[in-house]
């Protein structure tokens, strides 16, 4: 037993001391205050919008290719299946100099863009694209597991029924399969929340224009430690939110869908 | 009526149907009887359209649907060969009640709300599930499901019918309670159908006709006498 709890209570105290050290200069004062600080604001602002319309364009895209993986086969699959989960465990700053090198005015595609009037680097786009790039694969993966989980014997009794095999996927494959894309949906949200090496190689750090909470907090770190504290609180707070709303979709037993035989 | 010619069908390198042909006539109660892995539920799910045959031709109603027509390759929609199916764990939507299960068919063919209601009360009072209208498939016994996965089949007003092993996962109670009302529904609605079972017996209750199946081909048919 001895052998079993010490190192568990251990485990647990060290994992428990940082982020309840984020709290222990905190009240509701110091709070209040900092929430009318504009840098405060903006970089929660910005945090916010960039890290939801990273989601949206997660799931445009990564829900279309999940399907697509999970249900088809095609030559080159495992490759290209491969290829979309490298931004996953790439170091955040090489994904950064990454997308500079295709994308900056002097990258790959840079002439072609420059030509369109798109400028990347120091914009919001910049860092909405960042967030992409590294967070996107947790829909990914998490919406292919759930089509491929949902009985294929349910969309063979719905294609009998329904003459649009679109109107299937939104009638029963989607419903089915919901619980794991709005799971895989809130990683990639909390994962553009915290995301920071990427963001700040490729778009930069102006504050109100690409400096996202992470960014902020370690810039406000010397000159104003109190905001970065505060905003480092908030993201604590919200991690913790998205996991437990992760854990009760992933144990996703909502009406007993899948208790039945 | 189903008429099967010289059908083929692979998985990889294992042959599922070997040249099977087969002939259901109208209004008939056809058993299709074999061990398991001699081909039966793919038979069904050919003429279903779920699964394309590599070789042959399927007709329904004397209409191909499934074949070649001169140089053309045809194959017509599952949800247009108007097909009832009850699969062998019922498949009932998990995420619909008995309700909704029933009228999937019905709204997805653009009826109007009202006869889409009205259809769907008149079966779930003929298969006696009404109290049950609004409970979810997990919510009911394993007789229930399989009234409702009925309904759902006989919603569309089907020309055929394909049960696969309908009963095989009720107890024999209920087994036989329902197969006496399925017999009396098939009977009042004049449908074509195919009962597939591994049991012989099961097969000599309820058919017109029996088909036994082995290895990917029909053995031998003949009446129930």
């Amino acid at each position: 037993m001895f052998l079993l709890w010490t190192p568990a209570l251990l485990f647990l105290l060290f994992i428990i001391m940082p982020l309840a050290a984020v709290f222990y200069n905190l009240d509701a004062t110091k709070l209040v205050h900092e929430l009318q600080n504009p840098e405060v604001t903006d970089a929660l602002g910005l945090g916010l919008v960039t890290s939801s319309l990273t989601s949206f364009l997660s799931f445009l895209f990564g829900v279309p290719t999940a399907y697509l993986l999970a249900t088809r086969n095609f030559i080159g699959k495992s490759f290209f299946d491969a290829v979309l989960d490298v931004p996953m465990i790439l170091p955040p700053a090489v994904a950064g100099l990454a997308l500079l090198l295709a994308f900056a005015p002097k990258g790959l595609l840079g002439p072609e863009l420059r030509q369109l009037g798109i400028i990347l680097p120091g914009s919001t786009l910049a860092v909405i694209l960042s967030q992409f790039f590294v967070a996107s694969p947790f829909v990914l993966r998490s919406s292919k597991a759930a089509f491929e989980n949902v009985d294929k014997k349910l969309i063979d009794a719905a294609r009998l029924l329904n003459p649009s095999r679109f109107r299937v996927f939104f009638t029963v494959t989607l419903p089915l399969a919901i619980n794991g894309v709005l799971a895989g949906l809130l990683m990639t949200w909390a994962r553009a929340m915290g995301e920071f090496g990427a963001t700040l190689m490729f778009a930069g750090n102006l504050p109100g224009i690409t400096q996202t909470m992470p960014l902020a907090i370690y810039m406000l770190m010397a000159e104003d430690p109190l905001a970065s504290n505060v905003l480092s609180a908030i993201l604590v707070v919200s991690s913790f939110a998205i996991l437990m709303m992760f854990r009760s979709l992933a144990s996703g037993k909502r009406r007993g869908y899948y208790d039945q035989a | 009526m189903i008429r099967l010619s010289m059908i083929r069908k692979s998985y990889g390198d294992k042959e599922v149907l070997k040249d099977l042909t087969l002939e259901v006539r109208k209004c008939e109660l056809l058993c299709l009887v074999g061990p398991n892995g001699s081909g039966k539920t793919t038979t069904l799910n050919v003429i279903a359209g779920l699964c394309r045959p590599d070789e042959g031709s399927v007709f329904i109603n004397d209409v191909l649907v499934d074949g070649t027509k001169g140089n053309r390759l045809v194959h017509v929609n599952p949800a247009e060969r108007n097909v009832g199916y009850v699969f062998q764990d019922y498949a009932l939507f998990p995420h619909m009640t008995v309700s909704e299960n029933i009228s999937y068919g019905l709204k997805a063919r653009h009826l109007q709300e009202q006869e889409v209601k009205e259809r769907t009360r008149k079966l779930l009072e003929f298969m006696e599930i009404t109290d049950h209208s609004e409970h979810y498939p997990h919510q009911l016994s394993g007789g229930q499901k399989q009234r409702t996965a009925l309904a759902r089949a006989l919603a569309i007003e089907p020309q055929i019918l394909l049960l696969d092993e309908p009963f095989a996962a009720l107890d024999l109670k209920t087994r036989e309670s329902l197969r006496v009302e399925l017999k009396r529904i098939l009977e009042t609605l004049g449908v074509t159908s195919i009962y597939v079972t591994h049991e012989l017996a099961e097969a000599y209750m309820i058919s017109d006709r029996i088909a036994v199946m082995e290895h990917g081909k029909i053995e031998q048919t003949g009446s129930r006498d």
